[in-house]
């Protein structure tokens, strides 16, 4: 793997799979289909992948909605090859416990 | 903050039951009006002879505290009447807070996002009916917004320190 490309947690690794999956979400949708994953501390794993590049963040603001914007969430290409990394190092790993 | 809460906790209860309220209230306006005209004629016409400092001092607790009602109800009927939808959905508080104590970057990638959540789910709440729902999200986002901030501490304190490093 090349060293530029970040290794994902586990949960980080749920994340970017939904991610890739879904195209953009925002944290309380992410939640709703992942019950690992905690209303309290999703945005601070969303907040931890930015920083490493794994997903990148938009502001939704609605014209008829009221309240505060949402903020969505997509896999950037680094995080689509992170996760592929992911599992390819798991599907090694699993034929060596094999 | 808590004069925030406080108002936004009588304007949900405003928009949450039925817009009939309206009447109760007034009505509760216009007996509390009869009682202390009626307590004013008596209190003029029978004040006590034997203890006129304390009969006063009583007597005016209960004007004030009639008056205090009164005005309550006045407020009440003049909210339901105003309006029957959501005027500032919860966490409008610990949003001024969370942009104070927090950097920019925490604000908008973190802290934010949870206030945004708690409220869309909260109006979503409100519009289906079910307003014990929306006062359980309510608390249930507080909780995830606390949760959060205390996460998010020891990664913030952490950059700073090597900011800090970094300049030394």
């Amino acid at each position: 793997m090349s060293p530029e490309i970040p290794f994902p947690s586990r949960i980080e690794s749920m994340v970017l799979q939904l991610l890739i999956a879904s195209g953009e979400m925002y944290g309380l949708e992410m939640v709703s289909a992942v019950p690992e994953l905690k209303r309290g501390t999703i945005y601070v794993t969303l907040g931890r992948m930015a920083d490493k590049g794994l997903v990148e963040s938009r502001e939704l603001k609605l014209e008829h909605e009221r309240g505060l914007p949402r903020r969505m969430f997509k896999a950037t290409g680094v995080g689509e090859r992170a996760f592929k990394a992911y599992q390819a190092a798991f599907a090694v790993l699993d034929g060596a416990m094999a | 903050m808590k004069t925030l809460l406080l108002n936004w906790r009588q304007r949900s209860r405003a928009a949450e039951r039925d817009p009939r309220i309206k009447w109760v209230y007034l009505f509760e306006v216009v007996l509390g009006l009869c009682c202390l005209t009626l307590y004013s004629f008596w209190l003029a016409t029978d004040i006590a002879v034997d203890a006129p400092v304390e009969a006063l001092l009583a007597n005016t607790l209960v004007v004030v505290a009639m008056l205090f009602n009164t005005r309550i109800g006045w407020q009440r009927w003049r909210r339901a009447t105003a309006t029957n939808h959501i005027i500032n959905a919860p966490g409008f508080g610990l949003h001024r807070l969370a942009e104070f104590l927090c950097s920019a970057r925490t604000f908008k990638h973190i802290v934010e996002p949870v206030i945004a959540d708690m409220q869309h789910e909260h109006i979503e709440a409100l519009r289906a009916g079910r307003w014990v729902k929306a006062r359980w999200i309510q608390w249930r986002g507080y909780g995830s917004f606390w949760v959060t901030v205390f996460l998010q501490l020891p990664i913030s304190l952490g950059r700073l320190m090597l900011a800090l490093w970094k300049v030394s």
